[in-house]
């Protein structure tokens, strides 16, 4: 009884955020109606069943339809949420990224992955990559150049001004790259920042 | 086709009301067994929730011997005239429709 209880409310707790996130969209005002009017539905649905079976509660939400078609009645005659833009933080991260390093080094590009990391419009993947592409450089820099330190002093220095300075430039341009790619592609798709 | 079915739509919930108030559920399954409307249930809700904005039907909470507390929709006057105005312009209107179907038909 128990374990059917538990499976039945996870297909509705299913279809609700389905639903949830299609209505996206929609004003808020009319998405949460339209939510709480569904609820009410499968709530009062699933109180006249004699009894609950898995299968008449997913006739009762077969019933209701697809929830892309609920949000679609919703949307008609709707304003269209306005699509949110990249605001100042997003531009100053490919700033940070791209032009940092040559006016203060590692200080502005770290300074960019912060930032980035505070923005809704990049996942925490990406965010993730865009520090590796910072820090990365500074770790190999320090190995290499200890290593080469213990070698050859002279030498450590024209290793750590070639690997250096390319890495520490470089990758943050790469991380840049792959953040506005990124950006750009969301933004044709159409798709909002996440919350 | 879409379009008119849409239009129509809303004047036949006014009309499911106007015997008598009814509960949320009843309501719509009534309305997707319509032969030729072709909605389904869920589709309603964003229309009920316009009606209600726009004063047309009213709808009272009442406690239900099984489950949570129904919401009952029932004709508000606002509703009533409308449905009464849409009622002489579709037969009008549908008149119209018939008469030129006829005529095609008939050459």
């Amino acid at each position: 009884m128990m374990m059917t209880m538990t499976s039945t409310d996870t297909i509705v707790a299913d279809y609700l955020d389905t639903l949830r996130a299609e209505l996206a969209t929609v004003p808020e005002a009319v998405a949460n109606e339209v939510l709480d009017d569904i609820s009410e539905h499968i709530a009062g649905a699933r109180a006249d069943l004699p009894t609950e079976t898995e299968a008449a509660v997913r006739d009762i939400l077969h019933r209701l339809g697809p929830p892309a078609a609920i949000a679609a009645a919703a949307r008609e005659g709707q304003p269209v949420r306005p699509m949110a833009a990249p605001g100042l933080v997003e531009y100053l991260v490919f700033a940070a990224l791209v032009v940092g390093p040559f006016v203060i080094p590692v200080l502005l590009p770290v300074l960019g992955a912060v930032l980035a990391s505070y923005s809704r419009w990049w996942t925490r993947g990406e965010k993730t990559f865009a520090w590796c592409m910072t820090l990365l450089p500074l770790v190999v820099t320090a190995a290499v150049g200890a290593a080469a330190a213990l070698a050859d002093v002279y030498k450590a220095v024209w290793v750590l001004g070639i690997v250096g300075l390319g890495g520490i430039t470089v990758g943050p341009l790469v991380a840049a790259v792959v953040l506005f790619v990124r950006l750009k592609r969301r933004r044709r798709l159409g798709q909002q920042p996440s919350a | 086709m879409t379009a008119l079915r849409k239009g129509a739509l809303e004047f036949c919930v006014l009309a499911l009301l106007r015997d008598g108030e009814r509960y949320g559920v009843e309501l719509v399954r009534a309305l997707s067994a319509v032969d030729g409307l072709e909605i389904s249930e869920g589709t309603l809700y964003p229309l009920l929730s316009r009606l209600r904005r726009d004063g047309l039907v009213d709808t009272v909470w009442r406690e239900s011997p099984s489950g949570p507390p129904r919401r009952y929709y029932a004709l508000s006057d606002r509703g009533g005239a409308a449905l009464g105005d849409f009622t002489g312009e579709w037969v009008r209107f549908r008149d119209s429709v018939d008469t030129l179907l006829r005529t095609r038909e008939s050459r």
